[in-house]
């Protein structure tokens, strides 16, 4: 089941490519720091003018949905999707 | 050198996108469709299509048809930026790539032999790499035109790679039912079939004379299809868009005709600024309604003169609503823009008479900066957002729109 969450989130990132690679290792959530173990698919969107790369992760149990906007340099956890 | 075209078509593709970005879908059936839930199945993985699932189902028809079907909730910007994705990994081939639809596209690869092994080399490693980026399988055909190529990748699906060489070509027609070919869909198949023409053999030996008083010019395109030549060479390729429009379905009826209207003014204001956006303008136009029962009725409209005007756009539609008389409550409703042609800037005979295509400059711009629906006019305060999923065959109209 998929639940939106729209939450600010901190990322721990690799930058490869000169940025043009991002991947995304760990982010914090609920006092939880969450290991990335598969970017299971990557995207871009736009609003407006900011452009906003997506990523849907999985820490092995659950699938999340991450954003990072290019201007802001800021990222957010979009939804989770729990098993069941 | 003879000329080799290849067609690439990305199987099931919104549904593949949506099994490869949520692993927990892979092998299940799958449908996508709006968030509306009276929406339409816009594309179905192959697990669906084998249970009976069809595009153009409604939501509660898929389920009803199979009670375990997963409907997921379409992305349009994921399958573009898919689309776009992809179509740079085929202009690392060759130059000539046009995007026919949002989940295929053509690459003339004849001058791409020199620096490339051969035609299925070429294939096999585009197969990979967008099964490595995207775990998504695609379909291939290669022929000598675009007509050969296309019914060869269809003839693969899914995950296939046909060839067809330019010797082979007859052959390779000879015993396909003529539904193969684009263009002959249900109707015409049936009304071949009347003639006793069901296989692109028999259409091949049938007179063309006789086709053509049935079916008019496309009487002679069909007869030369059958030899696997295109009518219209590579004409189309490239083409631009020959109507602009959108259509809503509501999640319940609407009577109310302020409340028709407002709609109308919604989806004639997203018609004019897509028209914008693609640097178009139109002089016809057609207001589509569906009533519950799914009777659909078009009616249409020709000015004399090209607008991108949204305003304008709504005068035409919201005239041709005023002069039907509904027998119901209204299901759906559509605006399409036709008789289109590229916009040419004209100064204005009349001082100040620009005001409001200068106006929607402005909002465009606001738009175009801050995301869509930043600013509209306040009469659209009246409807609710809407999630809609583009059709297949939405073609992006910037190739590359996140490129630095």
């Amino acid at each position: 089941m998929l639940t939106k969450i729209g939450e600010r989130i901190r990322v721990g990132v690799v930058f490869r490519e000169e940025g043009q690679k991002i991947e995304p290792r760990w982010f914090l959530w609920k006092g939880k720091r969450l290991t990335i173990q598969r970017v299971t698919y990557r995207w871009r969107e736009k609003t407006g003018k900011e452009l906003i790369h997506k990523f849907a992760v999985t820490d092995g149990s659950n699938l999340y949905e991450l954003s990072y906007l290019q201007e802001s340099l800021l990222w957010f956890l979009e939804a989770v999707e729990t098993d069941g | 050198m003879d000329k080799t075209i290849m067609y690439i078509d990305a199987d099931a593709f919104f549904a593949s996108v949506e099994q490869a970005s949520r692993p927990n879908l892979l092998g299940k059936p799958v449908a996508v469709a709006g968030r509306n839930k009276r929406t339409v199945v816009v594309a179905s993985s192959y697990e669906a299509k084998r249970l009976g699932i069809k595009t153009g189902m409604t939501k509660g028809g898929a389920k009803r048809t199979l009670p375990s079907l997963i409907i997921v909730e379409g992305n349009n910007e994921k399958y573009v930026d898919t689309c776009v994705r992809i179509n740079e990994i085929l202009l690392k081939y060759t130059p000539e790539v046009e995007i026919y639809s949002i989940d295929e596209s053509f690459m003339d690869i004849t001058g791409s032999f020199p620096f490339f092994p051969s035609p299925a080399g070429i294939a096999h490693a585009i197969k990979k790499e967008i099964k490595d980026t995207f775990g998504i399988t695609c379909s291939i055909g290669i022929g000598p035109n675009r007509l050969i190529a296309k019914i060869a990748g269809e003839s693969g699906k899914p995950d296939g790679l046909v060839m067809v060489k330019k010797e082979e070509t007859r052959g390779f027609m000879k015993e396909l039912p003529v539904g193969a070919i684009p263009g002959i869909g249900k109707r015409m198949g049936v009304a071949l079939k009347d003639l006793g023409v069901i296989t692109c053999g028999e259409l091949l030996d049938f007179p063309v004379s006789v086709l053509r008083r049935r079916f008019g010019i496309w009487g002679d395109y069909v007869s030369l299809m059958a030899q696997g030549i295109e009518p219209l060479g590579d004409k189309r390729s490239g083409r631009p868009s020959t109507s602009i429009g959108h259509s809503m379905t509501f999640e319940e009826d609407i009577g109310d005709r302020a409340t028709i209207k407002s709609h109308i003014l919604e989806l004639s204001e997203m018609v004019g600024r897509r028209l914008r956006k693609e640097g178009m303008t139109a002089r016809g136009f057609s207001l589509t309604w569906r009533y519950p029962d799914f009777t659909t009725y078009t009616k249409r409209c020709s000015i004399p003169f090209h607008t991108q005007d949204g305003k304008m756009i709504y005068q035409v539609t919201g005239t041709l609503m005023d002069s039907i008389r509904l027998k119901d409550r209204i299901r759906l409703l559509g605006v399409t823009a036709f008789n289109l042609q590229k916009s040419m800037a004209i100064s204005p005979l009349i001082e100040k008479s620009d005001k409001g295509e200068r106006l929607y400059k402005v909002m465009d711009t606001i738009n175009d900066i801050f995301g869509e629906h930043s600013i509209h006019r306040a009469t659209l305060l009246l409807c609710r957002k809407h999630h809609w999923v583009i059709s297949p065959a939405y073609r992006p109209y910037k190739s590359y729109p996140f490129r630095r």
